[in-house]
C-alpha cells in the first residue's frame, strides 16, 4: 500500500514536473519572442538574461559568453530625477 | 519605476525608456530586476513631427492677413488671438491673454447683431460670414468681414473666426453709391428736361403742321378755281404749270396730314387693353375700298390671337401695312397679303403680314421705318414716307417691336410684336 502511494505521488510529481517544464518552456518562447525589449540584470547591472528583441535593439546576434552591461551602452546620465537603474542599481536599493 | 536615457549602439544613439520592475516584497530580498526597454525613436521622432506641424500651423495663421480667433461658445470667451490683432485692431497678444471677449470689441450698434450670430453658429455649426464695425485701441471705427465656424475639438465644441479689414473697400462701395445716385439724379434731371424738350418741340411741331393746312388749303382751292375760270384760255404749258400747282399742294397736304398723325401717335395718352385683332383687321378692310379685291386679295389666316394694344393705333398699323401692300405690288401681278399670328411663348404674340410685292432689299430694310425714307421714290409709287415711321411709332408706344423679312422681286413680311392680352 505504501509502494502504491509512493509510485503515485512520483507519478504525479512527474507530471506536475512535466507541466512546469512546459510552462517554462512557454514563458522562455514569450519572453524571446516579445516584440519589446526585455532583461532581467542582477544588482551590478549584469544582463542574465535578454530576448531576441533587446538583442536586436543592441546589434547583436546572440547573448555574449562575456558579462554584457546594460550601463556599458549608456554614455550620459539619465534624465534628472529619474532613478538611475543602469549603471548603479544597488546603491539606489541601498545594498 | 522608469528613466529615460539614450543607448550608444555602434556610435549610434537610440533614445530608449527603461520601465523595471523588481522581485520580492523587502529591499533585502532584492536579487534581479526584470527591465523592459523600449525604443523611443519613432514616438520621439513623432513628437517632433508634431511640433513642427505647430510651428508651421502657428507660422501659417501669423502670415494670414487677418485675425485668427477661437472662442468659448458657452461664454464667447477668447481662447486664441493670432498676432494679426495688433496690426488690425491695436491690441497686442498680452492683451487678449487676459480672458477677453471678441463680441465687447464689436461696435456698440452691431453688437447684438454679431451676438445672435454667434449664438446661432454655436446652435446650427452652420459656416457664416457677417460685416459688422469693430472698435480699435484708438478708438476708431474699422468695417470688418468675419468667417465663422463651428467644430468639435478633443470632445469640445469651439467657435473659429477669420477677421479681415474691409475699411477700404466699405469706403470704396459707400464713395461709389454716392457717385451712383448723383448720377442718378442728375440722369432723372436730364430726362425730365429732354422730355420737356420733346414735348415743346412736338407741340411746335403739332401746332406747326395744323397752322399749316389752312392757307395751304386755301391755296389749293383758289389754284383750282383760277385753273377752272382760266382753263379756256390757257395754253398747254400754263395748263401744265397750274397741273403741277395743284398737285403740288395736294402731296404737300398728305405730307402735314402724315406729320400730324404721327404727331398724334406720339402725343396720345395711351391706354393698352386687350384687342380684338380679327374683329379690328375686318373693321379695316371694310371701311377701306383700296384694300378689297381687286385692289388687294387679303387672306386672313384665323384664328387670329389676341393682343394687348390700343385698337385705334392697331388700326393705323394695319391699314398702313395693308396700303403698302397694295402700293408696292410687282408688274402684271395682283397684290395679294397673308396675315396670320404667332405665339412667342413669352407673353408675345407676332402678327404676320406677308404680302407678294417687289421687296425690300436687306441695306434699306432698317431705314424704312424712319421719317421720310423712301426706298422708291417717283410717280410709280407715289408717297410721303411717313407710313412704316407712323407704324413703327405706334408700335413702339403699344411696347412692342416691328421688323420685315424680305429680299429684292421676292416680296415682304412685315410683322409686328405686341405683348399677349395677360402680359
Amino acid at each position: 500500500m505504501e509502494l502504491s502511494q509512493l509510485r503515485d505521488e512520483l507519478d504525479d510529481s512527474r507530471r506536475e514536473s512535466a507541466t512546469l517544464q512546459s510552462l517554462r518552456q512557454h514563458y522562455a518562447e514569450l519572453f524571446d519572442t516579445a516584440p519589446v525589449a526585455c532583461v532581467t540584470m542582477d544588482l551590478l547591472g549584469r544582463v542574465l538574461e535578454c530576448n531576441s528583441a533587446f538583442l536586436e535593439l543592441v546589434g547583436l546576434n546572440a547573448k555574449p559568453a562575456a558579462d554584457l552591461f546594460l550601463h556599458g551602452y549608456c554614455v550620459q546620465e539619465p534624465k534628472a530625477g529619474s532613478w538611475n537603474i543602469c549603471s548603479e542599481p544597488r546603491e539606489l536599493f541601498g545594498q | 519605476v522608469t528613466c529615460e536615457v539614450p543607448l550608444v549602439v555602434k556610435g549610434k544613439e537610440i533614445p530608449v525608456q527603461l520601465i523595471s520592475m523588481v522581485k520580492g516584497k523587502n529591499r533585502a530580498d532584492l536579487r534581479v530586476l526584470q527591465t523592459v526597454v523600449l525604443d523611443m525613436t519613432e514616438q520621439l521622432q513623432a513628437q517632433e513631427a508634431r511640433a513642427k506641424t505647430q510651428s508651421d500651423f502657428k507660422a501659417l495663421v501669423d502670415t494670414i492677413q487677418g485675425v485668427v480667433w477661437e472662442a468659448d461658445p458657452a461664454t464667447l470667451e477668447l481662447t486664441y488671438v493670432s498676432p494679426q490683432a495688433d496690426r488690425v485692431l491695436g491690441y497686442g497678444q498680452a492683451y487678449w491673454d487676459r480672458g477677453m471677449t471678441w463680441e465687447s470689441h464689436v461696435f456698440r450698434d452691431d453688437r447684438e447683431r454679431v451676438a445672435l450670430a454667434m449664438r446661432k453658429l454655436s446652435n446650427d455649426r452652420v459656416e457664416t460670414a457677417i460685416e459688422y464695425r469693430m472698435v480699435r485701441a484708438d478708438r476708431s471705427v474699422i468695417w470688418v468681414n468675419n468667417r465663422m465656424s463651428a467644430a468639435v475639438l478633443g470632445n469640445r465644441l469651439r467657435l473659429f473666426g477669420v477677421v479681415i479689414d474691409i475699411t477700404d473697400r466699405k469706403r470704396a462701395e459707400e464713395e461709389l453709391r454716392m457717385a451712383s445716385d448723383q448720377l442718378e439724379k442728375r440722369v432723372d434731371q436730364r430726362t425730365s428736361e429732354l422730355r420737356e424738350t420733346i414735348s415743346d418741340l412736338e407741340a411746335f411741331s403739332y401746332s406747326l403742321s395744323h397752322d399749316l393746312r389752312a392757307p395751304l388749303r386755301s391755296m389749293q382751292g383758289y389754284a383750282q378755281l383760277l385753273f377752272n375760270s382760266l382753263n379756256s384760255t390757257l395754253d398747254a404749258t400754263a395748263r401744265m404749270y397750274f397741273q403741277r400747282l395743284i398737285s403740288s399742294t395736294e402731296r404737300l397736304d398728305c405730307l402735314v396730314k402724315d406729320v400730324l398723325k404721327f404727331t398724334q401717335v406720339s402725343r396720345e395718352h395711351l391706354e393698352l387693353r386687350p384687342v380684338d385683332l380679327e374683329r379690328v383687321l375686318a373693321e379695316v378692310i371694310n371701311n377701306y375700298p383700296v384694300l378689297l379685291p381687286p385692289s388687294i386679295q387679303v387672306d386672313v389666316k384665323k384664328p387670329l390671337l389676341p393682343v394687348r394694344g390700343h385698337e385705334a393705333l392697331l388700326t393705323q398699323c394695319i391699314s398702313n401695312l395693308l396700303s403698302n401692300a397694295a402700293k408696292f405690288h410687282r408688274a402684271g401681278e395682283s397684290p395679294a397679303v397673308k396675315i396670320s399670328t404667332q405665339d412667342l411663348k413669352s407673353n408675345k404674340v407676332r402678327v404676320w403680314f406677308e404680302d407678294n410685292g417687289i421687296g425690300i432689299a436687306p441695306q434699306d430694310q432698317r431705314r424704312i421705318f424712319s421719317m421720310f425714307e423712301r426706298v422708291y421714290g417717283g410717280r410709280q409709287y407715289e408717297g410721303t414716307g411717313m407710313g412704316l415711321a407712323i407704324v413703327a411709332k405706334a408700335v413702339q408706344r403699344m411696347e412692342g417691336h416691328v421688323g420685315v423679312e424680305s429680299a429684292i422681286g421676292q416680296g415682304s413680311k412685315f410683322w409686328l410684336e405686341l405683348p399677349a392680352p395677360g402680359a
